[in-house]
């Protein structure tokens, strides 16, 4: 029984934390103005993430090394600087565009600009982290994002037609605007393979001392939690692709995108949408505000653990209160969390390889995983959608940005 | 002088090609941006979107089309085309001032009836 709780629990926190500003708006954009067509980048980036969860998951559980900590060891510090210092940067963005996520979702709810709104709810999130422990962070908030699954009852209320939506999942070519096709390919596949998911799972599975015991689970919970959660972001595209597309609508502003549950589901779906959005954000940005402290404790041999009392981690509790602020008053400046969310998440995509190329070589090490190494069906899944998301950011990048 | 007459040609052509894919997007922008208008001024007649919220999504198609205009001198259009395109922005986001500004007003009925109806749909 104690087993069917915790993989119930791990699949439901699974779900609920799936969500976050870059995959609201990336499946927003694509479902208003390419309808369902681009619902097989989803369905790819929840294909690769699964593998990497769980393998991330099956690393803590084998080595007890997180990725972070393995990835050191096997290459060095001098490889850790150069991998730390570009992947901390993108995820410093990404931090940002949550904490954005979270200030949109006050602004719309009560009329006062985002930019006031991200000095306290960043001030909120440090005080969680502060104050709570890794398993209030990790549950507590996944639990309260379960609001998201408004999204598919609303795509049951809009009579989406479900068949026709399906061939969404077999790679097309566009017929239009082709450029801006690939670049919210690249963006969506950012969105899903986000490494700070995958990071912080280790992390995560290292503080709750996972063992070999928990392979099975892991694996359960890493398919079914992911495979649920991209449902989500699914969803999301297809409510767009129902409400907007057929209007010719493009989503452009953070303000349209209440519409989303406001037109199906009326005031309550307002509501629902504004109370997503900012708890999915805040689980987005307390992850990623504790993976950044992670990376940097791990990577330089720092004292670390979420439920270790400020005190006796007092770098680690440092290192993630300068990125909440640093992140912060890149809002504060006043860039669009929107754009800043769809860039994030491209340049995310871009720096995929060096995010989880070394990841992949310890996965594949006998001396961290003995007989748990990777198998080919992993290896290959994650080289290709990682290569395709990589060479399709580094050609739509420049092209967006030139506005091509 | 064929090379050069040749690549000349070439280049106009190319031109020619990104002003019309150009033009078509900024059409697009502009419709995409006045069926929003309509599409909040209706929710909100309908009672599925708060005022507050309805009033801030005006401001933002205002916002958006204010950012839009100061595009237009920067694009390679003739000058007929380049005042067609900031009048209908314009036009555009007067409407949505002028809708938003009334959900101050007590007297407000329906903001839609301030609306040109532009699909045959909502007001």
């Amino acid at each position: 029984v104690k087993k069917i709780f915790e993989i119930a629990l791990g699949i439901v926190t699974s779900v609920g934390g799936f969500l976050e500003i870059g995959s609201i708006v990336t499946a927003a954009q694509a479902g208003a103005l390419f309808r369902f067509q681009l619902l097989w980048p989803i369905a790819l980036g929840g294909l690769c993430v699964i593998f990497l969860v769980e393998m991330s998951g099956r690393l803590a559980a084998v080595s007890r090394h997180t990725i972070i900590d393995a990835m050191r060891e096997r290459f060095g510090f001098r490889f850790f600087v150069l991998f730390a210092v570009a992947t901390m940067l993108v995820m410093l963005l990404v931090l940002a565009a949550e904490i954005g996520g979270m200030a949109v979702a006050l602004e719309l709810a009560t009329g006062l600009g985002f930019r006031w709104w991200a000095i306290p709810t960043a001030l909120m999130v440090w005080l969680l982290i502060w104050g709570g422990t890794f398993g209030m962070i990790e549950k507590g908030t996944s639990l309260l994002g379960l609001v998201t699954l408004s999204f598919i009852v609303a795509v049951f209320k809009l009579g989406a037609p479900l068949g026709t939506a399906a061939a969404g999942l077999i790679p097309t070519l566009p017929t239009h605007d082709t450029s801006r096709y690939w670049f919210i390919v690249v963006s969506i596949l950012g969105a899903s393979i986000t490494p700070y998911l995958f990071y912080f799972y280790s992390s995560g599975a290292v503080e709750d001392k996972w063992t070999t015991d928990d392979l099975p689970i892991n694996r359960i919970v890493a398919t079914l939690g992911m495979s649920f959660g991209s449902t989500i972001s699914m969803a999301v595209l297809i409510a767009a692709a129902m409400i907007f597309q057929p209007q010719g609508i493009s989503v452009d502003h953070y303000a349209q995108l209440p519409l989303l549950l406001a037109v199906p589901l009326g005031k309550i779906g307002f509501s629902l949408f504004l109370f997503s959005l900012g708890i999915s954000c805040m689980g987005a940005t307390l992850e990623a505000a504790l993976e950044l402290a992670y990376m940097l404790a791990q990577g330089f041999g720092w004292n670390w653990g979420e439920d270790e009392r400020p005190r006796r981690a007092t770098r680690f509790a440092t290192a993630y209160t300068v990125t909440l602020l640093i992140a912060m008053l890149i809002i504060v400046a006043g860039i669009n969390p929107l754009r800043l969310a769809i860039l994030s998440m491209a340049l995310t995509a871009a720096t995929l390889p060096l995010a989880i190329g070394p990841f992949l070589v310890v996965m594949n090490d006998e001396q961290y995983l003995g007989r748990h190494r990777n198998g080919p069906i992993g290896n290959t899944v994650v080289i290709a959608v990682i290569a395709l998301a990589f060479v399709l950011a580094v050609v739509t990048i420049p092209l967006e940005i030139l506005g091509g | 002088m064929t090379p050069v007459f040749l690549t000349a040609s070439l280049l106009t052509l190319a031109c020619a090609a990104d002003r019309t894919q150009q033009l078509r997007a900024d059409r697009m922008t502009l419709g995409s941006w006045e069926r929003t208008t309509t599409m909040i001024v209706r929710e909100l007649d309908r009672g599925a979107i708060p005022r507050r919220y309805a009033a801030r999504a005006l401001d933002a198609v205002d916002e958006e089309l204010t950012g839009f205009i100061r595009e237009i001198p920067s694009r390679s259009y003739d000058a007929g085309t380049r005042r067609e395109i900031i009048v209908e922005a314009a036009r555009i986001a007067r409407e949505a001032r002028r809708a938003a500004a009334s959900l101050d007003s007590p007297a407000r009925t329906s903001a839609g009836d301030m609306l040109p109806s532009t699909s045959g749909e909502g007001t």
